[in-house]
């Protein structure tokens, strides 16, 4: 088992910093544009019994 | 009597509509041109995973056929899941919409779909659960499947979807807790764009894919490997679905407002007359009074 | 405005006409399809051989390939097309799969040419990640920066040859 699963971080963890790394080493021509994919805006509310519960991420 | 106030007021109201009505069209027309150049490089996100799953005959379609066909269309029918090989399915359903309305069916459809697919399959109900993203689905379902509702996804469909979007989402599906065998995905497949067709593609856990029938001709896969390409691939399908649904949503909302736009210059057009009229009218009365007065003083 | 949608839809419903793959693969040919989350590299273009890094080692596909499964690991994915040219891409991650019909479909988060790399960059990430490892507080932390350490030699690897 790689130290990343042990650690509690899944694939698409290891994906998004992976990504993220590759974009910072981009030339700065192409650098701009590549980072408008490095953050997501969208909002998880988990559920519980019917109602949402606590907020996270 | 029809007052000359009162229809003017709700002309000139019916103008305004026009105006927000016709600049949402615009908006949204310069939406959808960029809906769909970036739902092409969206497209392989699921045409490879689908193409595993029916190679391992997780799923019985036959893409061969498509194959040739697969330029202008894909896949007009939704993939069948097997039933047989898992008794008790844990299934979640994906509802993929978005917060913002006034685009046509595009949200119900998806509601309406699930709602019936969990009515058919009200057996093992306490094995369903929903994960909604957008606001629409989640105030579309809560009512009657409230209890179902594992996560829902806000801020969807501000800015066009991008794979962290869908990561996050998987992301958020994974830490959840809760064990499913199979997510089906439910989304709006874009078409033309006057067309478009409520889809649903399933992404298989680790262990559905272990068990797959063909899985012996392929490959030894560490069990770690096989869980990371399962995570992965629920990501890539949801950004898929993610972007078809932004290009059906898009599109929709244009013709939406288009037809609203039309509809409002009829209006526009019949109230002028009924307008004119009136105004005629009370001209033609005012006439009549000063004239029959007159000659009364005569 | 009116006369603009029309337009639209007609260049939407002519674009969908021209599109469609003349080389479509038969026999013991591959067909490659290699997208990103920012660009399409290949769409089910017949190649003849692919290098892949890969969890379970790097290596190399060739037609008829048994088919398998496996994720990426960051580093170059090499492809040779069918006239000899080299094609060489930075992936970040992603899975890439062979299926029977020996098509190969690579996906991945995020894939750039190596030219697009910059070396000088590449080692500000490497610095900033390393810094970050240091500074981890916990596991998961720790974790994260040995990813993006890992992830930034790979990429100055990369770069520099």
């Amino acid at each position: 088992m790689s130290a990343w699963r042990q650690a509690g971080l899944s694939y698409i963890n290891y994906s998004n910093i992976a990504a993220k790394v590759l974009r910072r080493s981009l030339k700065p021509e192409f650098r701009s544009e590549a980072l408008k994919r490095d953050e997501s805006h969208v909002r998880i509310t988990p559920w519980a019994n019917g109602r949402p519960a606590r907020k996270y991420i | 009597m029809v007052q000359l106030k009162q229809v003017s007021m709700r002309l000139k109201s019916i103008h305004n509509i026009q105006k927000i009505t016709k600049t949402m069209k615009m908006v949204s027309a310069s939406k959808f041109t960029k809906a769909e150049r970036e739902l092409k490089s969206a497209r392989a996100f699921g045409y490879g995973p689908r193409k595993f799953y029916v190679s391992s005959q997780l799923q019985k379609e036959a893409l061969g056929k498509e194959k040739e066909k697969e330029g202008e269309r894909e896949l007009a029918q939704p993939p069948e899941v097997k039933k047989e090989d898992v008794k008790k399915p844990r299934i979640i359903y994906v509802a993929v919409t978005s917060d913002r309305g006034l685009c046509g069916g595009v949200h119900s459809g998806i509601a309406r779909m699930i709602r019936r697919t969990l009515a058919e399959r009200s057996a093992d109900a306490p094995h369903h659960k929903i994960v909604c993203i957008g606001d629409k689905s989640r105030s579309l379902l809560r009512l009657a499947y409230g209890e179902h509702i594992l996560v829902s996804v806000k801020q969807i469909g501000r800015t066009s979807p991008i794979f962290k979007d869908a990561s996050t989402v998987a992301t958020a599906i994974t830490q959840s807790g809760y064990a499913y065998d199979t997510a089906e995905i439910y989304y709006n497949q874009y078409f033309t764009p006057v067309k478009y067709v409520t889809t649903i593609v399933p992404a298989f856990s680790r262990k559905n894919i272990e068990l797959a029938p063909k899985m012996t001709a392929f490959d030894d896969i560490e069990e770690d490997q096989l869980e990371s390409y399962a995570e992965w691939t629920l990501a890539a399908l949801l950004y898929y679905a993610l972007k078809q649904s932004a290009a059906s949503e898009q599109s929709s909302r244009m013709s939406a407002m288009d037809n609203a736009t039309k509809n409002a210059n009829e209006m526009i057009r019949k109230l002028s007359l009924l307008y004119n009229r009136t105004r005629q009218a009370v001209i033609t009365r005012e006439l009549i009074e000063i004239i029959s007065g007159a000659a009364a003083l005569k | 405005m009116a006369l603009a949608f029309r337009n639209m839809l007609r260049t939407a419903a002519r674009r969908m006409q021209v599109r469609g793959y003349a080389d479509a693969p038969k026999g013991d040919e591959m067909a490659l399809t290699f997208a990103a989350g920012n660009k399409v590299f290949f769409n089910k273009q017949v190649v003849k051989q692919i290098d892949v890094p890969s969890f379970s080692g790097s290596f190399g596909i060739l037609p008829k390939h048994v088919p398998t499964l496996a994720v990426l690991r960051p580093g170059v994915v090499t492809v040779v097309e069918n006239d000899g040219k080299q094609t060489k891409i930075f992936v970040s991650s992603g899975t890439i799969t062979v299926n029977d019909d020996s098509s190969v479909q690579v996906l991945a988060e995020e894939a750039h040419p190596l030219e697009s790399l910059d070396r000088s960059a590449a080692q500000e990430a490497l610095s900033k990640a390393q810094s970050e490892l240091n500074s981890a507080a916990n596991e998961r932390a720790k974790a994260e920066a040995l990813i993006a350490v890992e992830v930034a030699e790979e990429v100055l690897k990369a770069a520099s040859a």
